[in-house]
């Protein structure tokens, strides 16, 4: 077992400028509530407020922060100095404003008013006269509202997917778990019952799909990173001109785990985990000439044979 | 002493001063908590100080006057530091907290927010269960002050493209997996974009209420809704591509750009369709994600270009 490091006095702060306000408008909280509230542990939660109970303008008791924590329980006595909340910094108060401003965007959401509302005062608490100079464009197809009331309600959905490997579409059943948005495209991650495993499958590339009534009980637990599965990644090293790394930065979950000395050209070498030798085609004719690939090595004429397969169409050998 | 213990001490005791307190004062009346030696203790103190402001923590500092010139006071006014009432109804609350766990930023700034202004006793948190619907806006840590500007309407400098840049922000808008700041570009008395996270270095932020925004300024109209229709000054010869997709790939194409987009349908199933092309690195990055499955057939200057970048793959292999 790994032992953590201390606990950075910055976050310590943060969090107690949050907590002691808080616990002043409740008077006794038990310990086990107040730490599942703030993501702390027990033992964190009391360490840091029985240091707290030794703060004051001066070591007299009566100037003393007023809680005491026992086994149980936090009491808090008469509030001194933290009757409110630190304001807002600037990351917070852009993090709820884009949050909001982006869920209003979200198709079937049923906030509505509600969040408005909220927005609104939020707003005015800031100072922020106009919140719409802050735009956030979420395209959210009509169909994320059917798989999320599928995902919640744990009943199994037909769907025709293209395949981008193959070009074919082809029927599944899947029970979905989630349905999320990253880099600018939408996704199902679901329970594929035709193969007993999980399956991401984009919903741009879901042709159509019929909620059926039949239900499941499904538990894929927390969303892996993007080709965390070994077994279907090979590692692949690129070396490339760094101008275009942005064409690499438009994949979702491509992590670029290596980036070496430049070469004598002034390119990076790159190295990255790769899904299918279809995935690696794509990208090798969107980087063109400012890439090539070096290992493996049955790959490095891959984007060359590519091109040259390309070509064939525009009648060219 | 612990560094939480002295500078939660330091809080309270800026908090409840009177006046501006100066170093001296401070450390008589935080005795032994600050080292003897006056050149360390003064090193502790800008710590505690950086510490408190980085933390959001608004402390005053003045040049003070009378039997004290020359020396700086330091005073924390609580309705600066202080959140303002924002009394949110259990609605509101609600629909912050769905849309801070649905909008996710890969920070915890929401939640530290949420911890601030969801303050008020209220129903305990919906069990901790996850969200079926999930959507990653991207980050960067430029944004906060950005936002911060434009809603107080500082100038803001920084490098882009390799020139320095002095932009009144008129908007910040989220599209495409990116996020853009648009706002008038003093250096060339123009309104222009700017991909956040192709800034360079630091945002250098100046006074607040420099100028105002035009009347009925709409950031998201003033941006193309498709990155292929962003002009990148190659010219063509049309604005509007003729593509001719293998009927593989046509139910994507047509859960893009839809039915209107459609110039003809052939027997095989492959159909032409009409794709904008203004922006020819855009539209190049989406035709080659079909490899050898579809192919440009007007105007003829972009289909030589296509072939021209297929061939430089090929050449330099």
């Amino acid at each position: 077992m790994t032992r953590r490091g201390p606990r950075p006095v910055n976050l310590r702060l943060r969090r107690l400028l949050v907590m002691l306000p808080w616990l002043a408008e409740r008077g006794t909280v038990s310990t086990t509530a107040m730490a599942e509230h703030f993501a702390m542990t027990v033992p964190d939660l009391m360490a840091d407020l029985t240091l707290a109970s030794l703060c004051g303008v001066s070591q007299d008791p009566r100037d003393l922060i007023d809680l005491w924590v026992d086994e149980e329980a936090v009491h808090f006595g008469i509030p001194k100095y933290f009757n409110r909340p630190l304001r807002l910094t600037a990351p917070e108060a852009f993090s709820l404003v884009a949050s909001a401003t982006a869920a209003r965007n979200l198709t079937g959401s049923d906030l509505g008013g509600a969040l408005n509302r909220a927005v609104d005062k939020v707003a005015r608490a800031l100072g922020i006269d106009d919140v719409d100079r802050l735009v956030v464009e979420l395209e959210t197809p009509a169909a994320v509202a059917d798989f999320a009331r599928a995902a919640e309600a744990g009943v199994e959905v037909t769907i025709s997917h293209w395949s981008v490997t193959t070009g074919d579409s082809v029927e599944r059943r899947i029970v979905p778990a989630e349905v999320f948005m990253e880099s600018d495209h939408w996704y199902v991650r679901a329970l594929d019952l035709g193969v007993g495993a999980e399956r991401t499958f984009r919903l741009d590339r879901i042709e159509s799909h019929q909620v059926g009534q039949t239900r499941h009980d499904v538990d894929l637990g927390p969303r892996r990173p993007w080709f965390s599965d070994p077994v279907e990644t090979t590692r692949v090293t690129i070396e490339m001109d760094p101008a275009w790394m942005w064409v690499l930065e438009q994949y979702p979950g491509v992590t670029i785990d290596e980036v070496t000395t430049p070469r004598p050209q002034g390119w990076v070498s790159v190295s990255m985990p790769v899904s299918s030798e279809r995935w690696l085609q794509r990208l090798l004719l969107r980087l063109g000439s400012h890439a090539r690939v070096r290992a493996p090595e049955s790959w490095t004429d891959l984007a060359s044979d590519t091109a040259r397969l390309v070509l064939t169409r525009y009648g060219k050998k | 002493m612990h560094q939480l213990e002295r500078v939660t001490n330091l809080l309270t005791l800026l908090l409840s001063a009177r006046r501006h307190v100066t170093f001296d004062e401070i450390r008589n009346e935080l005795r032994g908590q600050y080292p003897e030696n006056l050149v360390a203790a003064r090193a502790a103190f800008e710590r505690d100080k950086s510490l408190l402001r980085d933390e959001g923590v608004p402390i005053d500092s003045v040049v003070l006057g009378g039997d004290q010139a020359g020396t700086t006071g330091y005073r924390i006014l609580r309705s600066e530091y202080e959140l303002g009432d924002i009394d949110l109804e259990p609605d509101e609350a609600a629909a912050l907290r769905v849309a801070v766990s649905t909008i996710r930023m890969g920070q915890t700034w929401g939640v530290e927010a949420l911890w601030k202004v969801d303050i008020e006793p209220g129903p305990a948190r919906d069990g901790g269960a996850a969200p079926v619907v999930v959507a990653n806006l991207p980050v960067d840590p430029r944004l906060p002050l950005l936002h911060r500007s434009l809603a107080s309407r500082c100038e803001v400098s920084f490098d882009y493209n390799g020139k320095s840049r002095e932009v009144r922000p008129f908007g910040l808008l989220a599209r495409d997996g990116w996020w853009y700041l648009v706002g008038h570009d003093r250096s060339v008395d123009e309104l222009r974009t700017f991909r956040v996270d192709r800034i360079a270095g630091e945002v250098e932020v100046g006074r607040s209420g420099a100028f105002t925004i035009p009347e009925g300024f709409d950031v998201s109209a003033v941006f193309p809704s498709d990155p292929k229709l962003l002009p990148d000054n190659v010219d063509m010869g049309a604005d509007v591509a003729e593509v001719l997709v293998d009927a593989s790939d046509v139910g994507v194409v047509m859960a893009q750009y839809g039915a209107g987009a459609v110039v003809s349908e052939r027997a095989d199933g492959s159909t032409v369709f009409a794709i904008p092309c203004s922006n020819v690195r855009a539209f190049d990055q989406w035709l080659l994600g079909f490899v050898d499955r579809a192919e440009v057939l007007s105007p003829p200057l972009l289909r030589q270009h296509v072939v021209d970048w297929l061939e430089s793959i090929g050449a330099r292999a």
